[in-house]
């Protein structure tokens, strides 16, 4: 740089700095760039001795110049044709995405461009239309650091443009430098304050749909701690149980749950707890005390360290569908009911005859003994051994009562491990008289060991008191030369079959395949529930009962019972 | 009682044949048990006396059935029929001709054993009877053929001369026969003579 030059322009220089500390000063009050880079375009279009001139910004993609923004520009609009050109630029934005003429060499090569015949340049690609004409330009440049941020270009200085003149300048366009990358993070800052409140707003909308859709779900949704606290339920699950939803807030869900749950909801706590997520119906208490049945999915909620946060959970209202699965219950076992009392009174006959033996045997046995006691000597060994046999035949009545009343017992009785035999033999004991009368044999067919089976016993001995008297009444109807019936026990893997054989005429294949279906009977004086009743007993145990044509012709029929213990009912 | 009766029990239940034994034996009588009409009828002769306690239903031949197939076999011993209080026509019908008592079970405590009694004393009785029949018809069986004419017509009410008159022959030899009637039947007046053909008629 040449020294004399500098001080022989020392006024246009001290001019030039003054003007640069002013636009500086500017920016950093004026929160519009546009006014400064104006300022500082009009400042180097004057003290270059320009007729016009621009600063603009380079834009760069993946590490190439790509285009330029105009930051400040001349006005140019002295005719019709300029202003026309002004125009088409200020509708581009005064984005040039074209670097390849004179305007963009400096961008582009990162070389101070002058050309005092810019006619004859290479580097020229002419003037658009309406552009006033260009005698000379100078081309600099704008360096930030290594990068090339801006380019600076002014026109048709008389006697055209000098590397001393450039050297001139160069405080102002380091303070172009300047200025355009504190513009550029000044707008990089707006515009990620922008993002940031953009997002926010959006964060809040997304809010309110997800309060619309938990404020008006139809589902119950209650949040809960890592000690099963409540600290969120939905509006209408508080409905659903009855209370507001801030009397909630703060209790522990099994301040909800019936004691005799809290089992099972233990173990739904432990599921949670292992990270597992469940559905299962449960019954709640209402704050009237009264029942609430949901289906409950609940997912586990975890920490950023991944560790159990609580529960989140979704209730769905299952109540009406509960009570009437119970009336359905309630009808159905009393209808097992009603059909037993129905067969007990036909077999009236028969339980009376099975008390009246014992009776009979006491009153023999007794009288017996009051006439030895009056002779002398008093036959003491004789007396002893009718009194035994009294108490024996009277044992035998009590437990042949006992049994009775419990096939006549209305409320389900609990469900227990009970012997195979045992239930056939009370069953048998029902029909023996019948089939005494009826002339039909009863044969039982026991396997040596026997085995146990968790059963409601009174609904098992309906199913045989059932088969038994089909069997028995059949027979009685046949004109089978030998009427038996046979019941047999095999042992399956998992399961105990017992079937029941008889030897009468069977039925056709029609009435086989509709035996099971309710009200079909082939008895002029029967309901037709038997078969359909002993069916749905087998089947709520687990269990499934066929019927086919054996080899002798009759009927047998077949069913199954788990011999493992029930899977324990979750409710 | 008369010590050659016996009672008989059939019975499928073993406890009540054992409980009837045993009151029929505190009582001093013999008692024979029986599980099956069949076995019964198998091993007890039509000439025993003595009173039958029969359970109505059983296993194979019925309380009825086996009552009849005595009856069939000439046998006059009387039944006791045990009942679960179903008593059929067939069984109302034989209590009705006599031929069975039926006791309802449960019964109190000396049904059974009053019915027994009265058996053994209707079999008592029978058996007499029986007896006395026979007695008049082997008597019956002595009289000639003339003699019984004779004897017939005296019963009838017609004097000797009338009889003598009817079968043409002499009035001495009517007197005669007429006297060998009252000899050989072993009663002293002709109202004797009525009363025993009364007996016999009303027993055939």
């Amino acid at each position: 740089m040449a020294g004399d030059r500098l001080l022989d322009a020392a006024d246009p220089l001290v001019m030039l700095l003054t003007a640069v500390k002013n636009a500086q000063a500017l920016f950093t009050t004026e929160s519009d760039p546009k006014a400064v880079f104006a300022g500082l375009l009009k400042i180097l279009v004057e003290s270059t001795q320009s007729e016009y001139g621009f600063l603009d910004e380079v834009a760069y993609h993946r590490g190439r110049p790509v285009r330029k923004r105009s930051l400040a520009l001349s006005d140019i609009s002295w005719d019709e044709a300029s202003r026309h050109l002004y125009e088409q630029l200020a509708l581009s934005d005064f984005v040039f995405p074209n670097l390849e003429n004179l305007a963009g060499a400096p961008a582009v090569s990162g070389q101070v461009v002058i050309a005092n015949d810019p006619v004859h340049d290479l580097r020229s690609r002419g003037v658009p239309s309406g552009h006033p004409p260009i005698r000379c330009y100078l081309g600099i440049p704008i360096r930030y650091g290594g990068e090339i941020v801006g380019v600076a270009g002014v026109a048709n200085r008389a006697g055209g443009y000098t590397q001393q003149l450039v050297a001139f300048i160069e405080p102002l366009t380091t303070a172009c430098a300047a200025m355009i990358v504190a513009m550029r993070d000044r707008k990089k800052a707006q515009e990620s304050e922008e993002s940031r409140r953009c997002s926010q707003h959006e964060l809040q909308e997304s809010e309110n749909r997800y309060r619309t859709i938990v404020e008006t779900a139809r589902e119950g949704i209650w949040a809960m701690d890592a000690g099963f606290r409540t600290y969120f339920v939905n509006p209408r699950m508080a409905l659903m149980l009855g209370y507001e939803p801030e009397e909630m807030l703060g209790r522990s869900f099994e301040e909800f749950v019936f004691e005799d749950d809290l089992a099972a909801h233990s173990e739904r706590v432990a599921e949670r707890r292992s990270g597992r997520s469940g559905e299962y119906e449960r019954r709640l208490r209402r704050k009237d005390g009264s029942t609430f049945w949901a289906t409950v999915s609940a997912t586990t909620m975890t920490d950023d360290q991944g560790r159990f946060a609580g529960s989140f959970v979704m209730v769905t209202d299952v109540t009406q569908r509960r009570e009437d699965e119970n009336r359905l219950d309630a009808m159905r076992l009393q209808l097992q009911h009603t059909s037993r009392l129905a067969v007990m009174g036909e077999l009236a006959a028969g339980i009376a005859h099975e008390v009246n033996q014992p009776l009979c045997s006491i009153v023999n046995f007794a009288k017996a003994c009051r006439n030895l006691a009056c002779r002398e000597p008093a036959d003491l060994d004789q007396i002893r051994q009718w009194l035994d046999a009294i108490a024996t035949a009277a044992n035998r009545a009590g437990d042949i009562v006992h049994r009775m009343l419990g096939f006549a017992r209305r409320e389900a009785a609990l469900c227990e491990l009970v012997s195979v035999r045992r239930l056939i033999e009370d069953a048998v004991l029902l029909v023996r008289h019948q089939a005494r009368s009826l002339r039909v044999a009863v044969e039982v067919e026991m396997p040596e060991d026997d085995p146990q089976v968790p059963v409601y016993p009174v609904g098992i001995q309906q199913v045989l008191v059932n088969l038994l008297r089909n069997g028995i009444e059949a027979l009685a109807a046949a004109d089978a030369v030998e009427k038996r019936i046979v019941v047999a026990v095999k042992r399956l893997a998992d399961r105990v079959e017992i079937s029941v054989a008889d030897s009468g005429s069977g039925v056709s294949d029609d009435e086989l395949s509709r035996l099971f279906e309710p009200f079909y009977t082939t008895k002029p004086q029967g309901l037709g529930l038997g078969l359909a009743i002993s069916r749905t007993i087998i089947e709520d145990h687990g269990g499934n009962i066929t019927a086919t044509l054996n080899s002798s012709g009759g009927l047998t029929f077949r069913f199954t019972l788990p011999t493992r213990t029930f899977p324990a009912e979750d409710a | 009682m008369p010590e050659n009766r016996t009672v008989f029990v059939v019975d499928d239940d073993a406890d009540l044949r054992d409980s009837i034994a045993a009151l029929v034996t505190s009582l001093g009588l013999p008692c024979r048990g029986f599980p099956s009409a069949e076995a019964f009828l198998a091993g007890c002769s039509v000439a025993e006396r003595g009173v039958a306690v029969v359970d109505l239903r059983m296993p194979g031949m019925s309380g009825v059935q086996l009552q009849e197939e005595l009856a069939r076999r000439g046998s006059r011993m009387p039944v006791i029929l045990l009942t679960a209080f179903a008593r059929t026509h067939t069984i109302v019908k034989a209590i009705q001709a006599g031929a069975v008592t039926a006791i309802d079970k449960p019964y109190h405590d000396d049904d059974l054993w009053d019915a027994i009694r009265t058996a053994l004393e209707k079999e008592e009785a029978d058996w007499t009877a029986a007896q006395r029949q026979r007695q008049i018809r082997s008597r019956l069986e002595n009289l000639t053929e003339e003699e019984y004419a004779v004897a017939e017509l005296v019963v009838a009410g017609h004097s000797n001369k009338a009889i003598a008159h009817q079968t043409g022959a002499a009035l001495r030899t009517v007197e005669k026969r007429r006297h060998n009637v009252l000899t050989k039947m072993q009663v002293g007046s002709v109202a004797e003579l009525v009363a025993l053909f009364l007996e016999i008629r009303d027993s055939v």
